[in-house]
């Protein structure tokens, strides 16, 4: 019965094993000049966390969020089984990571975490962010 | 099991002594353009230090913070100019920000920002 806590945080490990994380190599391969083909490609079956249209003066956006795993942190466990040993478990870490396209024609405009897309030097890209995040909470709300 | 029961306290103490910090969290809340007072209401929680340097002509104003990044502690800048924030970063993001200016301003307060925690 003591280990009940123990099983429900597997469980509840395996649960996250159904949505696919981006990971660093693949973002490693996006360029300014990546087509919206070969940006698919790269993507492959990573697994959106949200994907919505969003308007930015005048204009229509494609934005999509995924889970990007930026390392591992550990956690520790206490099982008794009656004798109580602390088991170290790895937790992996997430941080949420957007790509954004123009509408009709998809090219990328930006990627990256919500705050390095909100600091971006170029204009263009930081001056979306507010109406991002608009259209973000919008799509939390409805969910 | 009295060894944890103590260690978990003793981290929990130790918790408590910590400075005010942000957490790497938050900072997807700011945008640019926003005002010192609407970064301070979005971080609920006001700057450890304010730090001014002007270079080429352009005043800037710097928000040090100290930000929890989830494995430390560390120094964080808020710069804002004309009263609008136009980046924020660790130290050496500032350092190799494309703007010059923002650069130079930066150099000349960094002695500062590592002496405040």
């Amino acid at each position: 019965m003591r280990l009940l806590p123990f099983v429900a945080a597997l469980a509840l490990l395996a649960g996250c094993a159904t949505s696919v994380p981006l990971n660093r190599d693949q973002i490693g391969r996006i360029g300014p000049e990546t087509s919206p083909t070969e940006l698919n490609t790269i993507v492959g079956r990573a697994t959106p966390s949200a994907e919505y249209d969003f308007a930015s003066r005048d204009q229509q956006y494609h934005a999509r969020y995924y889970n990007l795993r930026t390392g591992t942190s550990q956690t520790t466990s206490v099982v008794c089984t009656p004798t109580c040993i602390p088991i170290l478990i790895d937790v992996p870490v997430f941080e949420q990571y957007v790509l954004v396209q123009e509408q009709p024609s998809l090219k990328l405009v930006g990627w990256g975490t919500v705050e390095e897309l909100s600091k971006n030097p170029d204009e263009k890209v930081s001056s979306l962010m507010p109406d991002l995040k608009k259209a973000h909470d919008q799509f939390t709300k409805k969910k | 099991m009295r060894t944890l029961i103590v260690s978990l306290l003793m981290g929990a103490l130790l918790c408590a002594c910590a400075a005010p910090q942000i957490h790497r969290g938050q900072l997807a809340a700011l945008d640019k353009g926003m005002s010192p007072t609407e970064v301070v209401a979005r971080l609920k929680l006001e700057p450890t230090a304010v730090h001014q340097a002007s270079a080429d002509n352009r005043n800037f104003e710097f928000y040090q913070y100290l930000i929890n990044n989830g494995v430390q502690t560390d120094r964080y800048l808020i710069a804002f100019e004309g009263g609008k924030l136009v980046y924020w970063g660790y130290l050496d993001e500032l350092r190799k920000h494309p703007d010059a200016a923002l650069v130079a301003a930066t150099g000349k307060i960094a002695a500062a920002v590592a002496a405040k925690n």
